[in-house]
């Protein structure tokens, strides 16, 4: 704060009081109010005004300070209408209501203090105009210029007109404000309904107040204002309600301080639902930044999109030692609050720090785990390929040439060209059959055709002893079929090589989501899944698709070796 | 006995198209795919179809229902019945599929 703004609040909380009780007094001492009230007299334009300064200098940038302050002060001016002069009277009858003006006005604008929309600005100022129509009320006003210097036109059916005329649109003005504010509630999210709830509550306290007082003189004939003690005392409740919500952020921020203590000390409370609960806002997100490339990741590491800025909801980013390190996606209503958001990020700023490391790892793994299954499934497919090239290219020319050779057999004479040819014919029949077993290897066409328990009954078939298959033929996504595939072929494998089995059996069902595949045999068991590279290479595949292999080998109680492969 | 070959790949039509010639055939059609040769076959309505098990449009074995009841149907592939998981019957490799064969098939049909 600069000397000079130091000295004029100096000048106000001197001036400020002295100013208040004149004021106040002029109500007290000439009988226009009655003696009782004037402590809550006393208390709306000095807890006002207090209350309006304060918020002032903690938020210079929001207009609702000078607003509550301006209402307080426009409070005492329409009390110095009591002193016995002409001029105090004149001024202070002008004045006199236009605190509510003010006050509708801040409600309209609360909790920023700014308008923005044409059609408030336009509501405001004719909000406004009503001051004006009470200027003018003034100066009409049936009363002899000694006591009423402004009264230059002495017209009392104007005047009368000008007075229900004003009535009747501060009424209205008032519950537009109260209404505004109202729906502006009912639209708020749980952040910005906090802030707006004291106020909203204290105005519709004012309201009731007031309209009780207005039934209260229509019934018993009595003049207005006669009962002053409730609506006083609910006018009190207004800056009182900017106080609460003051002191309620400080707390927020205190509530801050605590985080980082809470955060390590439960453990399980991820930053983001520690965050959201003590700015309460339940749908706050936090991103982590990303080290290598642009982007925020979520705390499991999926890449998040954070809104554009300027849009609800809003984006506020948290940087340390001048490294951006997070965003938090929250409710647009914290920005009205900057020192919270500020504290948030001196508060959390290592431990944010610390998940965003987390959130990073856990981004990269599941990278890692895309591309694996990625290299998977391209290599799948390329086995398809290949085998599909040997069907469509070698397979049949060498096919081709056995037709061929068939046919020549029958030209051919002379023992020696028949013996050739027979061995030519014997040579290429080799040549076929292991090409069909090499592709066959590479990729069987019976999976892609038929599916996963047509492939493990060709599997099953070439077994020399009795492989039992359950399965109800349901067909699981390709890379799934061609795990599966390979987990029965080398289990099938294993069992015939090592097991010295009587009989073996293949389960494939699906079960949450999983396909099951099982292979069992009632063989010697005692089987090491770590050796060698079968099983190892099987557990690799199935890991691609984020499944998981067991095996459970027994000594003497056979070999299970079951995979789980998600297929949903 | 009049045949319709089935078959995408056109070197082993031609050569199919001399074999079941010398085996005493008639060879009344040739189809590189599925849609062709259900066509051909209804509108030729040949004794036999010799036909592809892998076809580009559709699986030979799903087609070989569609034929007229009246038409025979012989499956072939270069993978076997056992890769192909269906019944030897009216199945034959194609590197099984000989002069000797076809003239036995011919034969009992007359």
């Amino acid at each position: 704060m600069t000397e000079r703004a130091r000295f004029a609040w100096y000048g106000v909380l001197v001036v400020g009081p002295l100013f208040v009780v004149f004021g106040e007094l002029g109500f007290w001492l000439n009988g226009i109010a009655p003696r009782e009230t004037f402590p809550l007299d006393l208390g709306v334009s000095s807890l006002s005004i207090t209350a309006g300064l304060v918020v002032w200098r903690l938020r210079p940038d929001n207009r609702t300070g000078p607003l509550l302050a301006l209402s307080g002060i426009l409070w005492t001016i329409g009390g110095i209408r009591a002193y016995r002069n002409s001029w105090t009277f004149g001024v202070g009858q002008c004045f006199d209501g236009s605190q509510d003006l003010v006050l509708a006005h801040l409600l309209i604008a609360y909790p920023t203090g700014r308008l923005g929309r044409t059609s408030l600005r336009l509501l405001v100022g004719a909000g406004y105009g009503l001051f004006v129509l009470g200027v003018i009320e003034t100066m009409t006003m049936d009363i002899p210029r000694r006591f009423n210097a402004l009264a230059v036109w002495q017209a009392p059916g104007v005047h009368s007109a000008l007075d229900t005329i004003g009535s009747i649109g501060a009424g209205v003005y008032a519950t537009s404000g109260i209404a505004i504010i109202g729906l502006r509630w009912l639209r708020a999210g749980a952040s910005r309904r906090r802030v707006l709830g004291p106020v909203l509550a204290a105005a519709l306290c004012f309201a009731v107040a007031e309209a009780a007082d207005q039934v209260f003189v229509a019934i018993s004939g009595s003049e207005p204002g006669v009962v002053f003690f409730p609506p006083l005392a609910a006018r009190l409740v207004i800056p009182l309600a900017f106080l609460f919500g003051l002191a309620r952020a400080r707390l927020d921020r205190v509530a801050v301080g605590d985080l980082v203590r809470e955060l390590d000390a439960s453990g399980a409370e991820t930053m983001q639902s520690a965050l959201a609960r003590v700015l309460h806002d339940p749908g706050l997100r936090v991103g982590y930044r990303l080290d290598d490339r642009d982007g925020f990741i979520d705390s499991d590491g999926r890449l998040l999109t954070l809104p554009p800025d300027g849009s609800d909801p809003a984006v506020t980013y948290v940087s340390r030692n001048g490294v951006q390190l997070a965003a938090i996606v929250h409710e647009p209503a914290l920005l009205e609050q900057p020192n919270l958001v500020d504290a948030v990020s001196a508060a959390v700023g290592l431990a944010l720090d610390n998940e965003r490391l987390h959130a990073q790892l856990r981004n990269q793994l599941q990278e890692l785990r895309a591309s694996r299954t990625r290299l998977v499934n391209a290599a799948d497919s390329e086995r398809r390929r290949l085998e599909r090239d040997l069907h469509d290219g070698a397979q049949q020319r060498l096919l081709a040439l056995a037709l061929a050779l068939n046919m020549l057999r029958a030209r051919v004479h002379g023992d020696d060209a028949v013996q050739l040819l027979a061995e030519a014919e014997e040579e290429l029949g080799n040549a076929i059959r292991e090409l069909r077993e090499l592709a066959r290897g590479i990729h069987p066409a019976i999976l892609a055709d038929q599916g996963l328990a047509a492939a493990a009954k060709t599997l099953a078939g070439r077994c020399a002893m009795p492989v039992e298959i359950t399965a109800n033929g349901r067909r699981f996504p390709p890379a799934v079929e061609t795990a599966g595939y390979y987990v029965i072929a080398e289990s099938l494998a294993n069992i015939m090589r090592y097991s010295r089995a009587s009989r073996a059996w293949i389960e494939i069902a699906e079960a949450g989501g999983l396909a099951v595949i099982s292979i069992g045999d009632d063989g010697t068991g005692g089987a090491d899944a770590g050796a060698g590279t079968g099983l190892a290479g099987l557990a690799d595949r199935v890991g691609a698709l984020d499944g998981r292999l067991v095996v459970k080998s027994v000594p003497g109680s056979g070999t299970t070796v079951r995979a789980e492969i998600p297929c949903a | 006995m009049t045949v319709l070959i089935v078959d995408d790949h056109p070197s082993f039509r031609r050569l199919a198209r001399r074999l079941f010639q010398e085996a005493g055939f008639s060879v009344v059609g040739e189809a590189g795919d599925g849609r062709a040769a259900l066509g051909l076959a209804r509108e030729l309505q040949p004794d036999l179809v010799l036909l592809d098990v892998m076809l580009p449009d559709v699986s030979g074995i799903e087609l070989a229902e569609q034929f007229p009841s009246q038409v025979s149907v012989l499956l072939v592939s270069s993978r076997s019945a056992e890769d192909l998981a269906i019944g030897s019957r009216r199945f034959l490799r194609k590197d099984e599929l000989t002069l000797d064969r076809l003239r036995a098939v011919a034969g009992g049909a007359d």
